[in-house]
């Protein structure tokens, strides 16, 4: 008898510390907090794992972020503005930054990117531009235009061009 | 009270398993074409050491997958566009891609398939990733695939690159 009374006290220790002193209270806390994760990152914040080299330095290749999904429900996207853009799904997304907006005339000479004829200023590209050139392009009413901050590759093989509205996931969140 | 509610306990579970059972052994139109496409990226893929007798039968199974007519236009990375007519031509290029690649694997994600009125044809679009089991890099490309129904079973009878970003 004697030798049970401290494995019972030892077990009551251990319960509280797992269970708390209201365990229902914190079964309660357990169910809100895993709802609360399940509908933040399956809706809202999506967790995604950078691949790839097309917009470094900003964002290397292997680091996670989150995509908000909420960003652009209530204002339009801005330039400057890193996007995730949709595939058929979420499975795999781009990540880009926008620097053409609807209704723009964009272009590319030497490596510098053309808003309507006047060039635009990029403290994001700090690697060597290689001298891409790119014809006008008028973006549609809900058209951007999106590239990599890593301009020091190949034109054909980094990946830009134009992109509709509703392809937009979301903005990364820093 | 407690019995009753053992029994409603035991319906709903047998309810469950009758629905995931029917589903699972007839499935409906929209999940076969998606069970085609899931079979296709398994037998596209293949690992280094594979046999031989494997590579015959993925070999031997790929035109089962498409028909007779088939048309293929897609970008191949750093290679450009390439089209591939009938599935003779598929058999030959898919030898050709197993052999300038020590293995690969290729997987089709979020397939959303749309079938017409008659449910004899359907759309698929997808977004196919290839991973080079040797190298880290993976290659992504959305694509867009015509099925149609030929003898009681879906075939492939085309396939195009859709281009997520455009020019």
């Amino acid at each position: 008898m004697a030798a049970d009374k401290p494995s019972a006290e030892l077990q009551s220790w251990w319960m509280r510390i797992v269970f708390g002193r209201r365990p229902r209270r914190t079964l309660v806390r357990l169910i809100v907090l895993v709802v609360a994760s399940v509908v933040i990152f399956g809706f809202v914040l999506i967790p995604i794992r950078i691949d790839g080299i097309s917009m470094e330095p900003t964002y290397r290749d292997g680091r996670v972020n989150f995509v908000n999904r909420l960003a652009y429900a209530w204002s339009k996207p801005k330039r400057g503005d890193v996007v995730a853009i949709k595939t058929t799904g979420m499975s795999i997304m781009f990540m880009k930054r926008i620097v053409g907006l609807p209704g723009e005339t964009i272009s590319m000479e030497k490596g510098i990117v053309l808003v309507n004829g006047g060039p635009l200023v990029e403290p994001y590209v700090v690697v060597k531009r290689e001298p891409w050139n790119e014809p006008p392009v008028r973006l549609g009413p809900d058209e951007y235009l999106v590239i990599g901050d890593n301009r020091a590759t190949d034109r054909v093989s980094h990946y830009h061009g134009t992109v509709n509205g509703r392809k937009l996931a979301g903005k990364v969140l820093w | 009270m407690v019995k009753k509610s053992f029994y409603l306990v035991l319906l709903i579970v047998a309810g469950v398993l009758a629905y995931y059972g029917y589903q699972k052994f007839f499935p409906g139109e929209e999940k076969r074409v998606r069970l085609l496409l899931t079979d296709l990226a398994k037998v596209t893929s293949f690992s280094a050491n594979e046999s031989l007798l494997t590579r015959l039968a993925s070999a031997n199974k790929l035109p089962d997958f498409f028909s007779a007519d088939v048309e293929i236009n897609v970008q191949v990375p750093g290679e450009g566009s390439l089209a591939i007519q009938g599935r003779d031509e598929i058999v030959r290029i898919a030898g050709v891609y197993r052999s300038n690649f020590n293995a690969a694997h290729v997987e089709f994600l979020d397939i959303n398939v749309a079938l017409d009125a008659e449910k004899q044809s359907a759309t698929a679009e997808l977004t196919a990733k290839i991973t080079q089991v040797s190298q880290r890099d993976f290659g992504v490309q959305e694509l867009k695939i015509l099925l149609k129904k030929i003898n009681g079973g879906w075939r492939i009878t085309r396939v195009d690159t859709v281009r997520t970003l455009g020019s």
